[in-house]
């Protein structure tokens, strides 16, 4: 196998990362609106944690994309 | 045909070298500019007249200046105010940067897009909290690795881990801001090359170029959120960084 197509084939099994990280994401925010639901009115309160716990998990499936993106077009 | 990575690509305009270091005007240097013009307007003319009930502007730059505040406040306590200017500006700077690689047809470049901008960024959080957490407590800050009534055999293991943790924190910075802007531009790019694709079709043009403009458009808003959210992330994160460096847990 040459450098080119398996540089290409890594990439394909790099971006898998980026599933696993959607797995991830879907938890918490499926978590907050568990918690939304049995406690609407610390919802609001919470909605910023919502968002830097989203920020955090979505970095690490970009990481996976980010070393796809690099594999495939370098 | 362009590939989605070449807008990333760095073009010096004016070529210049500084005992050998190549300090050139860039692409990137422009748009860093250009941020801090808007920026530097934002806050000038909102602050220009200042009145006892703002007006709208005045009201905008006072909610961001307080939105930062209270977010150290809330995050390193009462004395994290202190490091509002710092934070405000490093959350202005890269809120402009993201915001700015938005804009379409006039050539924007995304400066945050790059890991020698936001690995600067992330090494200027990094080393004020070394500076705070060593002027504040001197050597006793190496008790921040060592969570409180650890046994001494379960220490050898922990301290390696939380010295390698705190270690990588301008890295992770750094990384999930430059991930963030460049594999939601490079979205962008690859959703647009397939307007052009679909919409070359003979026999019937642009008509289903029209689903991929859909999806380029609900990305767009999606983009103009991340933005906003990694540069509110970045900010958060520099907090609590900081309360681990005044208040050592």
């Amino acid at each position: 196998m040459d450098l080119a197509s398996a540089k290409v084939i890594g990439a394909g099994i790099a971006a898998m990362g980026a599933g696993f990280a959607a797995i991830g994401v879907g938890l918490i925010f499926g978590m907050f609106l568990q918690g939304a639901l049995r406690n609407p009115g610390a919802a609001d309160k919470l909605a910023g944690r919502l968002i830097f716990g989203f920020a955090v998990t979505e970095a690490l499936g970009l990481i996976a994309a980010v070393v796809a993106l690099a594999l495939a077009f370098s | 045909m362009a590939g989605p990575m070449e807008q990333f690509e760095i073009v010096r305009s004016v070529p210049l070298s500084l005992g050998g270091y190549d300090v050139s005007w860039t692409n990137s240097s422009l748009w860093m500019a250009i941020a801090l013009g808007f920026v530097a307007i934002f806050l000038f003319v909102g602050t220009a007249k200042p009145q006892l009930i703002p007006g709208r502007w005045q009201a905008a730059v006072e909610y961001l200046y307080e939105f930062i505040g209270k977010m150290l406040q809330e995050n390193a306590g009462p004395e994290g105010r202190r490091y509002v200017p710092l934070i405000f500006s490093v959350f202005i700077f890269v809120l402009a940067c993201n915001l700015l690689g938005l804009i379409p047809f006039v050539g924007a470049f995304t400066p945050t897009s790059h890991i020698g901008v936001t690995l600067g960024l992330a090494m200027i959080v990094f080393v004020l909290v070394l500076v705070v957490g060593f002027a504040r407590h001197g050597l006793h800050f190496f008790s921040l690795f060592v969570p409180k009534d650890t046994p001494l055999v379960l220490m050898l293991i922990v301290v390696p881990i939380e010295v390698v943790s705190f270690l990588s924190r301008p890295f992770t910075l750094a990384i999930r801001l430059f991930a963030n802007m460049t594999a939601g531009h490079v979205l962008l790019k690859v959703f647009g090359g397939f307007i052009v694709a679909l919409g070359s079709f003979h026999a019937l043009p642009y008509v289903f170029g029209l689903v991929p403009l859909t999806v380029n458009v609900a990305l767009t808003a999606l983009e103009l959120l991340i933005a906003v959210v990694q540069a509110y992330v970045f900010a958060l994160l520099a907090s609590i960084y900081l309360n681990d460096a005044i208040n050592l847990h």
